[in-house]
């Protein structure tokens, strides 16, 4: 299984497609990064604007964590659509390519393939997190210095120095569980059609239309949000709030969890049922 | 600008009503000794650690060591980010007092077993926040030990002072509690809209306290004007 | 009798209403270059995914090597080579990877050393490191038989292997196939629309049409027995009908014009007839063998014959 593995990481890592990801989140993060560090004051004047009539502060709030969490907040919504390019390829791509039959007729289990596919495509996932991770916060550090963090969400929160670093650890370990869902969406789409392209328009389709439901205040709306897996995928920023509400984050953690292993599931049992006659 | 002008004519009316009758004490005089007294503190220097407890606005408990020296320098130092009301680094009347404003006497309370002298002050500029502040003198001590002022940006804001033995000597109080109580702050809203509650915080709109414990006061030993040049705030 | 390696029996399967194979029978034994013989959709490919277990079946039973294909899946792909329909290939590897990669999954001596003499004997050692996406169809075809080949595999599945290929191109590759049967006694089965092909180098074959099996047997047999119909343009004085109908050949005869005759013979019996008709100073003007199974082969792919 391992070998299956480390070939289909070979074969994620040798199509250019894979290095979108990689590429537009390093473009991302420095630009962001270039545009703070000549202008973050502005966006720190907004974040302190209602202090600083009658407070007297000092501290560096603008630090390698602020540009951590903004460019967080930025791409959260965007990664996803890096992930579906890898993801959505992930079944269809053989597909396409012919090379199924070249696969399925190994001495290998359907059940070998899809499972070695899909965690090649977390470990590509995680890969990509752990870029942004170094990109945004390591870098960001080095550039910008640490200090403590002001979150404009809710409510303004600053947290102290030391109450920082292992919210972001749980953030990009929640942003992981969340991509693992786009990721499995996108494999789930794969798994049906023999084109990478259908999949990858899917997956962004539903993101959209999920988001755009999710984002809607509309009275009929608010009902189904529960039911959607992106309303739970921002339930990152609770992370960043004080208390932070574990019983929901939790239960979103949850939910995110199952749908992984049912989309993962009902992949398998198309894939295992599919004749290949591409 | 309309209301502060109607107000000011109703305050200057009931100054000179209150004025007729009920002046028994110059309130202009109990100022000037409270600012009197603060005058001779030439420079200060003090830890203080800070509580912040705000609505929709959480910060950690800070510490930081903060430098005064007259007339009106001021500043914080911290190894992290700490906040402080800006009133809690100057205690001096000084600045009220120098522009023009009207005071009145209005009676004399008992608080805590201390006599108390409380006085509305109006500030006349146009300029000023400040619409009107109570101040709360001990006229013994020549410290004030309350102020509840009413502005225009923040609502309400309360300044409780406590004073130990030793600092009282100077007027510099070890224990400062600000009430912060904005007509429409995000607790005594009704709205439904937790964004719009984040705005009225953004535009300044505070509910909540802040209390600082002063401690380690260092007084007229000398400050180097250096200290305050260089601001940590960018 | 020896060993059946591929033994599928009643094997069906559906498409929604379209029937691609239908109750078909077919056996394969060890050593066996079988011939997998029909028309452009007649269920060759079908069968032979199933066979790979790319598609499952609708019904029937399929055992390789003596064993069910379904239990024994991997336990029988182990030993199996194949190349179904055009031979794709991950474009964006090398030769080398593609093969290195299909090798490791197979469980396959996957060492440059191996590798290598796989492509050298295919003939593509010189672009080992070359994407396949530059390489040309014939290249990836001579490809594909390397990566069936690369685990030296018992029984190897070849699907139209010389579809595409330049006259010089297909005759290496037969001489491939003759090569790993003669000299590696593998067992192979190759589907082809070409008769020719299937004759010149198959030992046993079978003719599907509609996923149904028409005939099945021993190259040679099915060629030779009697299948052969040879037309002899006659000329004569005398009353060829009369000489012919006293002589041993009547009963070969089939059929009958003034001077066409025609005779169900063996290749063997052609030159003999022939001699019998040159001794009686008959002159023989032609001599058109009309092969019936490519007859009836011609019949079927061009659609004439249910």
């Amino acid at each position: 299984m391992i070998m299956l593995i480390g070939i289909e990481l070979s074969k994620i890592f040798r199509k250019w497609r894979s290095y979108i990801g990689f590429a537009a989140v390093g473009l991302l993060v420095g630009i962001v990064q270039t545009a703070i560090y000549f202008q973050g004051s502005g966006y720190l004047s907004f974040a302190t604007r209602s202090f600083r009539d009658s407070f007297e502060y000092t501290g560096n709030l603008l630090n390698g964590y602020l540009v951590a969490h903004l460019v967080l907040q930025a791409l959260y919504i965007h990664i996803p659509f890096l992930i579906v390019l890898v993801g959505g390829d992930l079944l269809a791509g053989e597909a396409t390519a012919g090379t199924y039959r070249m696969l399925i007729t190994r001495p290998i289990s359907r059940f070998q393939i899809v499972m070695s596919k899909f965690i090649a495509g977390l470990i590509y996932t995680i890969l990509l997190l752990f870029f942004l991770m170094m990109m945004s916060l390591g870098v960001s550090l080095l550039i910008f210095g640490t200090g403590e963090l002001i979150v404009v969400q809710k409510s303004i929160i600053v947290f102290a120095k030391n109450d920082i670093l292992w919210r972001f650890f749980f953030a990009y370990g929640f942003a992981a569980l969340s991509l693992g869902v786009i990721l499995s969406l996108s494999f789930f789409f794969s798994s049906l059609v023999e084109n990478a392209i259908g999949p990858i328009f899917a997956t962004m389709a539903v993101i959209i239309i999920f988001m755009i439901l999710s984002a809607l205040n509309i009275e009929g709306l608010k009902e189904i949000r529960p039911y959607l897996f992106v309303t739970h995928m921002t339930q990152w920023t609770s992370i960043f709030d004080v208390p932070i509400d574990y019983s929901n984050l939790f239960k979103s953690m949850l939910v995110l969890l199952g749908h992984i292993v049912g989309l993962f599931t009902i992949t398998f049992l198309i894939f295992k049922r599919k004749d290949i006659l591409s | 600008m309309k209301l502060k002008y109607y107000f000011g004519i109703f305050s200057v009316c009931f100054l000179f009503v209150t004025q007729l009758f009920a002046q028994t004490k110059e309130p202009k005089v109990l100022l000037e000794a409270v600012n009197a007294k603060f005058s001779k503190v030439k420079d200060y220097s003090a830890d203080v650690r800070i509580k912040v407890d705000i609505d929709l606005f959480k910060v950690p408990e800070t510490t930081a060591k903060i430098y005064f020296k007259q007339p009106d320098k001021v500043k914080m130092e911290s190894k992290g980010f700490a906040m402080l009301p800006k009133q809690g680094l100057n205690f001096s009347p000084n600045k009220l007092l120098s522009e023009k404003y009207e005071a009145i006497y209005i009676r004399t309370e008992q608080i805590e077993n201390i006599s108390l002298d409380v006085i509305k002050v109006i500030p006349l500029s146009d300029t000023s926040d400040v619409l009107l502040s109570t101040f709360w003198i001990d006229s013994k001590n020549k410290v004030v030990r309350k102020i509840a002022s009413v502005t225009k940006k923040s609502g309400e804001i309360s300044i409780n002072m406590k004073y130990d033995d030793s600092s009282i000597k100077y007027g510099l109080p070890t224990r400062v509690e600000f009430s912060f109580n904005s007509e429409d702050s995000p607790s005594t809203s009704q709205n439904q809209n937790p964004k719009e509650d984040l705005q009225k915080i953004q535009r300044g709109k505070l509910q909540g306290n802040v209390i600082v414990f002063y401690s380690n006061y260092k007084v007229n030993k000398g400050i180097p004007d250096d200290i305050f040049k260089k601001n940590q705030q960018d | 009798m020896t060993e059946k390696i591929i033994e599928i029996n009643g094997l069906t399967k559906n498409f929604k209403s379209l029937v691609a194979v239908d109750n078909l029978f077919l056996n394969v034994y060890r050593g066996d270059v079988f011939g997998f013989l029909g028309p452009n959709g007649a269920g060759k490919s079908t069968t032979i995914r199933m066979l790979l277990s790319l598609i499952n079946p609708t019904s029937g039973e399929i055992k390789i090597f003596g064993k069910n294909l379904f239990s024994n899946r991997r336990e029988i792909l182990k030993n199996i080579g194949a190349i179904v329909e055009k031979p794709d290939f991950y474009l964006y590897l090398s030769a080398f990877k593609n093969l290195e990669i299909l090798g490791k999954i197979s469980g396959a001596d996957v060492s440059s050393k191996n590798i290598m003499k796989i492509l050298e004997l295919v003939g593509l050692d010189k672009r080992a490191s070359s994407k396949v996406k530059t390489y040309s169809h014939g290249m990836k075809q001579r490809l594909g038989l390397a990566q069936a080949l690369l685990h030296d595999p018992e029984l190897i599945i070849l699907d139209e292997p010389t579809t595409g290929l330049d006259p010089q191109g297909i005759k290496e590759i037969r001489e491939l196939i003759v090569y790993l049967s003669k000299e590696k006694g593998k067992t192979i089965f190759l589907s082809s629309h070409i008769l020719k092909e299937v004759e010149i180098i198959a030992s046993r074959m079978i003719i599907i049409n509609k996923g149904k099996s028409l005939i099945e047997g021993s190259v040679q047999d099915l060629l030779n027995n009697g299948k052969n119909e040879v037309s002899f343009q006659l000329s004569s004085d005398g009353e060829i009908r009369d000489i012919i109908h006293e002589s041993m050949w009547a009963q070969k005869l089939i059929k009958s014009d003034d001077k066409n005759f025609v005779f169900g013979l063996t290749k063997d019996e052609i030159p003999v007839l022939n001699k019998f008709f040159v001794e009686l100073k008959i002159n023989v003007t032609s001599i058109i063998p009309t092969r019936s199974l490519e007859d009836y082969f011609f019949k079927i792919t061009e659609g004439l014959e249910e």
